[in-house]
């Protein structure tokens, strides 16, 4: 029985392939892009999860909010660790862990330059569980001045890591240390990535406002992250509400399996996921495997006169209702399988290219083979049985007498159902139209917006030499010497990378100092960078190099935080830090300028208040901000490395073009846009597909009513009215649909914005047009061909 | 066998009732041939339907082999489908993404024969009809005699009582006529199988035993041969 009506499944494809093609080719297409989101979105999950003790991680972090600013912090600062551990007994083990412990590594001849490399302390090994090869997590980071480096980075320097054991580094020049640990290479799925860890220096304890690294706490077994997390609050007041002076301060716990897809805070480790896309992606994912589904329901019940007699038959001969239904949705599963297998061979030879698009790197056998083939078929009968139960349920219900006659058309029921289920396709096609078109014109916008300065042809790079740091000003000297370069100036960081931080201080204002800090950014500048980045001082002057006294005692502020202050005469106000300097004092500062707002990074984020000061070390000024003649970069880079070779003999000159280190902070949106981009586009064409097959099944009944139109008198021209009318109500009434829903996706996502554009009305209106537009010349393709056709070869059959 | 009584088949459109069958009442015997003819429009497909539990009567009863089929469930309509009762249509009705071998084989297939005497029960009739070598053929590579005749094999395979023939040879050529017809004659009287048949033709009427006449709803004349 099984093996017959499998048989005859089969053979039913094989005679309507035009039919099938359509039906197997949507849904692989669908079931790709389903299982490719699967791919990510499992991905996605799994991160951090390898760690032994994963569901007992968590990570510290803040948020605070006062009038006029806000903190939103992935960072907290070093006394945070210990402090915890020693407060609460649920914290079994704390590690604190701060960046910028990387550089050019160098061994013998070989010379590596890693930036992804953190100073921790043993604790942090006790926290998470790497695998080490050689070494062991207990002692590794004990002593002063070792290292532990990952697998790929010991390879690079020693050959093997084996040769690395027992080396000892040397780091930018200095001595950097000893190798006591390899540890295999991270896995993709975390979101604390480093290349290698050094022990932090003794004696490195920071000041509590000092937020430049991250905490996470090993909790007891059985201890609840969320009851400590409730009694943060006195932490809070007995460490740290004494200098911030915030009433709205709150410490989270973040699980460490959390955060790549659920935390959003400013000064991450590395770019998070966020669940929010994730659920876009999904959502996008199962409409177009849907729309296939659609597809395939209206084209079989579309066909059910052709059916019906098959079905009369074989009730007569005496078939029960299950027995047709069964072997109806074996045609379904059958085809579906098909798909799948197609689907699956898509997705082999897609990943490369989907991997390229969505940042990662996905294999199609990760869960193993046995596991995939499973998970296709399974996968298979449940869609299969999705999109054929319908059909099925419908075409076995015919009476035998109606059936045998090839009668099916008395079921109005169903007709309404078929439409509304292309009504509903339709709704989605063109929602996705125009919510990928609203993020295109974001996404321009965020590209081409003024970001308060002129981002142009202007270059960043690190000084990683501390010599030529020194050397900082007959550097910018002899850059100055060509005509290519037209400013240079140096500040404390690279902007357009988040990376530039912030602190407390106490502000004067007309009432005198304010009691508690504001926490501001803090952007060290010398008298040239504002001039080099091409932003306006609206307020008093620039710093000077000319007047010593500003190195020590000027800070130039931002229009935001003149406001966020409320100052109505900012030059002249002065400025007190929290820490106090070796003569017991508080350093104070007066403000000499104001500059306009200008971002430090993407317009998600809004511009926040910031204090500029002058390097008061040469150490300080590592990072040269280059602004070249915009006809001849080529040459002006040219340039640049000769004279920066003169310095700097070991470090190469690495640029950032401004411009690129913004365009980079919109990676994600961008991976979303173009994602969002071929969905949509997939969802088109197979609901145009479907539509194509619905107007080749319509047209075909109507022969015959076609051609006695024709002999009575009608042209060609009402004939294609006539047949077009119900595909175009349709379409009309999904494109009215579809307006509110991509109105709530749209600004859903424009949310993430700080600055965005408002949801214009311009892609709704296109999408709708351009959407019907199409399905008038796909159904009008087929209408055509009906209403051209000679009428007495449709009336002669008869 | 067979016992109508007051059959009675109308629709009723917007009041007015147009009737197709008017107090049709008879008695078929086991081992019967009977012919049912009449003018376009007098109801013989209707009756034959009825006889077929394809359709129900508006009034009156109907008993098949004593049981009252009037209104039937559809497990028992299906029951007797594969236990007693072989449809034979003018347009073969066979299942075109089935072999010759496969739509004979359907009606044992879905009554849930074993594999066994399915296949010797098709390998016989196939043998009988002469069609062994058309086997795997599909319908469409047949002549229309040659479908009617797979159609005749699959109502007969299952081994029923009653042959119900809707014209069976109305799409074919007078010497295939003849054929089906010395077929069904064979059959009525070598294995008492009992033939109801609809047809336009007196030479077809001849092959059996009793000729119905309809007219208007209403049975005419009931001449025995």
């Amino acid at each position: 029985m099984f093996r017959l009506h499998l048989k005859i499944a089969l053979r039913n494809l094989l005679k309507q392939r035009s039919y099938a093609f359509i039906n197997v080719f949507g849904l692989s297409t669908g079931l790709c892009a389903f299982f490719l989101i699967l791919f990510y979105v499992a991905d996605d999950l799994s991160y951090d999860r390898f760690h032994k003790n994963a569901d007992r991680i968590v990570r510290v972090v803040q948020r605070a909010s006062w009038e006029g600013g806000a903190l939103n912090l992935a960072l907290t600062s070093s006394p945070f660790a210990p402090a915890l551990k020693a407060d609460y007994k649920e914290v079994e083990e704390a590690a604190w862990i701060i960046g910028e412990a990387g550089g050019l590594f160098s061994y013998g001849t070989q010379q590596i330059k890693a930036g992804d490399v953190f100073f921790t302390d043993s604790s942090f090994l006790k926290v998470f569980s790497y695998q080490f090869l050689y070494g062991d997590p207990e002692n590794s980071l004990s002593a002063t001045n070792s290292i532990v480096l990952t697998e790929k980075l010991a390879r690079k320097l020693f050959g093997t890591a084996e040769n690395a054991m027992g080396k000892v580094l040397t780091l930018d020049k200095d001595p950097g240390g000893t190798v006591t640990g390899v540890i295999a290479d991270l896995p993709e799925n975390t979101h604390l990535k480093f290349s290698a860890l050094r022990s932090a220096p003794p004696n490195q304890v920071g000041a509590w406002q000092q937020f430049n690294g991250y905490t996470y706490l090993l909790l007891a077994p059985n201890a609840d992250y969320k009851m400590l997390e409730a009694r943060l609050p006195e932490f809070y007041k007995k460490h740290l509400k004494g200098e911030m002076g915030v009433e709205d301060y709150k410490m989270s716990l973040q699980p460490i399996t959390s955060i790549h897809l659920h935390s959003d805070l400013d000064y991450e480790v590395g770019t998070n996921g966020s669940m929010k896309y994730i659920s876009i992606f999904i959502v996008a994912a199962v409409m177009i495997l849907l729309i296939a589904i659609i597809n395939y329901m209206n084209l079989a019940t579309a066909r059910a006169s052709v059916r019906a007699r098959e079905v009369g038959v074989r009730k007569v001969v005496g078939a029960e209702r299950k027995q047709i239904m069964f072997s109806f949705w074996l045609e379904s599963v059958v085809l579906t399988l098909i798909a799948c297998l197609v689907a699956a061979l898509m997705v082999e030879l897609l990943m490369p290219y989907f991997n390229q698009l969505a940042g990662k790197s996905l294999s199609t056998l990760k869960y193993g083979f046995p596991f995939s083939v499973m998970f296709v078929v399974v996968f298979a009968l449940v869609v299969g049985t999705l999109s054929g139960s319908y059909p099925a349920f419908f075409l076995s219900g015919f009476s035998v007498i109606n059936a045998l006659k090839g009668k099916t058309g008395t079921v109005s029921g169903h007709g309404i159902l078929r439409k509304g289920l292309v009504v509903f396709q339709f709704t989605i096609t063109i929602a996705m139209v125009i919510v990928s078109w609203v993020i295109y014109n974001q996404m321009q916008y965020v590209m081409t917006s003024d970001l308060g300065f002129d981002k142009q042809q202007v270059l960043t790079f690190h000084l990683d030499d501390e010599n030529t740091r020194l050397k900082v000003s007959s550097l910018k000297n002899e850059l100055l010497q060509s005509p290519l370069i037209k400013k240079v100036g140096v500040a404390g960081n690279p902007i357009g990378n988040n990376n530039i931080g912030t602190s407390g201080f106490f502000f004067e204002t007309d009432k005198g100092f304010n009691p508690s800090t504001n926490i501001v950014q803090v952007f060290m500048a010398d008298e040239d960078l504002l001039p080099a980045m091409g932003t306006d001082i609206v307020q008093g002057r620039n710093f000077s190099g000319q007047q010593s006294s500003d190195q020590t005692h000027a800070i130039i502020i931002n229009e935001t935080l003149v406001k966020e202050l409320g100052l109505k005469n900012p030059i002249g106000k002065r400025m007190r830090t929290t820490y106090v300097n070796e003569k017991g004092q508080r350093e104070e500062r007066t403000i000499v300028g104001v500059v306009k707002d200008f971002h430090t990074y993407s317009l998600q984020h809004k511009i926040q208040g910031m204090l500029l000061y002058m390097p008061p070390q040469r150490q300080d000024q590592d990072n040269l901000y280059v602004r070249i003649d915009p006809a001849q970069t080529k040459a002006a880079l040219q340039w640049i490395k000769k004279v920066y070779a003169r310095f700097d003999k070991v470090n190469p000159a690495e640029f950032h073009f401004l411009d690129d280190n913004f365009a980079a902070r919109y990676e994600s949106e961008q991976r979303q846009e173009n994602l969002l981009l071929i969905f949509t586009l997939l969802a088109i064409s197979i609901a145009l597909l479907g539509m194509y097959g619905l107007s080749t099944f319509v047209t075909s009944q109507r022969t015959k009513e076609i051609a006695v139109r024709r002999v009575l008198g009608a042209s060609a021209m009402s004939i294609i009215n006539l047949l077009n009318s119900g595909f175009m109500k349709i379409t009309l009434l999904a494109s009215i649909l579809s307006w509110p829903v991509a109105y709530f996706f749209c600004n859903r996502w424009l949310q993430d914005f700080a600055y965005r554009i408002q949801t214009p009305l311009l892609p709704f209106v296109l999408s709708s047009t351009l959407c019907m537009a199409m399905v008038f010349l796909t159904v009008t393709y087929k209408t055509w061909k009906a209403a051209k056709a000679n009428p007495v070869d449709a009336l002669k059959y008869e | 066998m067979i016992e109508l009584k007051d059959i009675e088949k109308y629709y009723a459109s917007k009041g007015v009732k147009s009737y197709i069958l008017r107090h049709v009442s008879t008695t078929i015997k086991q081992g019967e041939f009977v012919s049912i003819m009449g003018p376009s429009g007098a109801g013989k497909s209707t009756l034959l339907n009825i006889l077929g539990m394809l359709e129900e009567p508006t009034y009156g009863s109907y008993s098949f082999m004593g049981e009252d089929v009037t209104t039937l469930n559809e497990r028992k309509r299906i029951e007797l489908y594969r236990n007693h009762i072989g449809f034979v249509f003018q347009a073969y009705h066979l299942i075109d993404e089935m072999t010759v071998e496969e739509n004979i084989e359907a009606p044992l297939l879905y009554k849930k024969v074993p594999g066994a005497e399915r296949r010797s029960r098709v390998a016989d009739i196939l043998d009988r009809f002469n069609m062994v070598a058309k086997k795997d053929l599909f319908p469409n590579q047949l002549s229309g005699g040659q479908q009617q005749l797979v159609g005749i094999a699959r109502a007969l395979v299952a081994q029923p009582s009653i042959i119900l023939a809707d014209e069976p040879t109305g799409n074919l050529q007078s010497a295939q006529a003849l054929q089906i017809m010395e077929l069904f004659k064979k059959l009525n009287e070598e294995e008492g199988i009992t033939i109801i048949q609809v047809t336009h033709s007196e030479v077809n009427a001849a092959y059996g035993s009793r000729i119905l006449h309809l007219l208007d709803g209403v049975i005419k004349e009931d001449v025995n041969l």
